[in-house]
């Protein structure tokens, strides 16, 4: 038997074939998500809150560092001078501070300067006038040149060495631990993203492996007639791909809304703490870095619910 | 079977007409002996090399395999969408082969607007578009009454006249006395010449 009529005569390259085999895939990924759009919409609903979740804690962490990062570079030390220091003793100390090498500022605030200060500050200028004695220490405020907490803490030990030094305080305690904190917060979204992104491969897996089943009798078809295995799977693939994009795209409309939501709230905060801090949102290699996930989930997911159930469907 | 003849296979119930239609099909594997088509032995076939085997084939079973979902066009196009046939080839082809089971009319329908009998000639129009070297039939009328069985058999003998080697397994003797062509009988596991 020879076959009648060439095939190769009217089909395309290989190399065409493939494309129009996957464009073919694409339209009938497409055409599964929009057979049930609300049972699609559902699921791409659910697998973007999923997202969401770490996604946004993520951004806010990321944005904590850059809080805790602008706070650490003003980091000052504050040292404060015996009560019992002269004049003369406090200008000595002076000097000595302004010679140590890893300095960049220092500023000296005597106590009068700042008794009147904290009147300014806390409006109690007239209950202060009438304590008679003044129970401020001077202080000088220290800029290190640099915020190595190595740095800071040796010349934490060489101010607190120097005579007539009461007490060095390093303001930059909270920072750290505000910074440990969100290291470890950090740490937590790590293991949520990774247990939800796994959930994230599951939804999916469920819903092709339902889609599997709805088409059984296609497939079974497609078999029939000569389809191969790469023929009928490609389709629930790109229809996997497609729940991730879609996800993906929502989870990063959801979040960006929920940025300029909090935006005004936390300018307002900041503002009272005398900092120009803003939410940073989503810029564009953000947004591509949740969509590669968020495909690269679907795909899997699909492929995983795919893999190895086609075999068992044959034409009866 | 030589190229371009045409024959029936008849049996009774559970003699094993289906199976070896199957077999011949590469939609059963054999687990021991020899089924060589086109000088391909098809034991030897890896199930990679299976699709392409099909390829060459067309089958028609008794439920029409349609798929519910895509219009009757879509589901006759379908053997040469899987072959990457051009649109233009594809579009002719597809409404030659409705023509010749008379449902050009129909290429816009879906499966469920169709009648039995009409399913059933969609099917046949989908084993032939890509002309296959081969069609098998696994009781092709058997959900059809005697005027749409003999409808659908004219059918199969104008491919054959065309040249395709057609195998059509069936119980209805009647029907196949109105045909002159070979029949070839299974029984108890042995093929004879000649009907029962």
């Amino acid at each position: 038997m020879n076959k009648h009529s060439s095939a190769s005569q009217h089909s395309r390259s290989a190399l065409s074939i493939y494309f129009y085999h996957h464009s073919y895939a694409f339209r009938q990924g497409l055409r599964h998500l929009s057979k049930n759009p609300l049972s699609s919409l559902l699921t791409i609903a659910v697998l973007s809150i999923t997202l969401v979740l770490p996604s946004g804690l993520l951004l806010i962490l990321s944005n904590g560092k850059t809080l805790t990062q602008q706070m650490k570079t003003g980091a000052s030390i504050s040292v404060y001078v015996q009560p019992i220091a002269s004049k003369a003793q406090i200008q000595t100390l002076q000097t000595d501070i302004k010679a140590m090498s890893d300095l960049a500022q220092v500023n000296y605030v005597s106590a009068d300067d700042g008794l009147k200060m904290f009147g300014e500050s806390t409006g109690l200028s007239n209950i202060l006038d009438t304590i008679g004695k003044n129970p401020l220490p001077a202080v000088f405020i220290v800029m290190p040149r640099d915020q190595n907490p190595m740095l800071l803490n040796k010349m934490v030990t060489q101010l607190t060495a120097l005579p007539n030094v009461a007490t060095v305080k390093l303001d930059l305690q909270w920072v750290e631990r505000l910074s440990a904190l969100i290291q470890l917060l950090q740490r937590f979204t790590y293991g949520l993203a990774f247990v939800l992104g796994l959930a994230v491969l599951l939804i999916v897996g469920n819903t092709i492996r339902l889609a599997v089943q709805h088409y059984h009798q296609e497939i079974e078809v497609i078999k029939l007639v000569g389809g191969t295995d790469r023929f009928i799977r490609r389709p629930f693939l790109y229809s996997g791909l497609l729940y991730g994009l879609a996800s993906g795209l929502f989870a990063a409309v959801i979040i960006s809304f929920f940025i300029d939501w909090l935006q005004g709230p936390i300018v307002h905060l900041a503002t009272l703490y005398n900092s120009q801090f803003k939410l940073q949102g989503f810029n564009f290699e953000d947004v591509i870095s949740l969509l590669a996930i968020s495909v690269t989930l679907g795909f899997f997911g699909s492929w995983l619910a795919v893999a190895g159930k086609l075999q068992k469907i044959q034409p009866e | 079977m030589e190229d371009g003849e045409m024959a029936f296979l008849t049996g009774h119930s559970g003699a094993g007409k289906s199976t070896l239609l199957k077999l011949i099909g590469a939609l059963e594997r054999p687990t021991f002996g020899q089924i060589t088509v086109n000088s391909q032995n098809l034991i030897k076939l890896t199930r990679k090399e299976i699709p392409a085997f099909r390829r060459n084939v067309g089958i028609v079973l008794q439920n029409p395999h349609l798929i519910a979902e895509q219009t009757v066009f879509e589901n006759v196009a379908l053997p040469l969408i899987i072959e990457g046939y051009q649109l233009a080839e594809i579009g002719k082809r597809v409404r030659a082969s409705l023509d010749k089971v008379g449902l050009l009319a129909k290429e816009n329908c879906l499966p469920e607007e169709l009648s039995t009998g009409e399913a059933q000639r969609i099917s046949l129009a989908r084993a032939v578009v890509h002309k296959p070297l081969l069609l098998l039939a696994d009781e092709p009328t058997g959900n059809l009454d005697p005027d749409l069985s003999l409808e659908i058999m004219r059918l199969f003998k104008d491919f054959n006249l065309v040249g395709t080697t057609v195998l059509i397994a069936t119980h209805d003797v009647e029907l196949i006395s109105q045909f002159n062509c070979r029949t070839l009988h299974i029984e108890q596991g042995e093929l004879y010449e000649g009907g029962s």
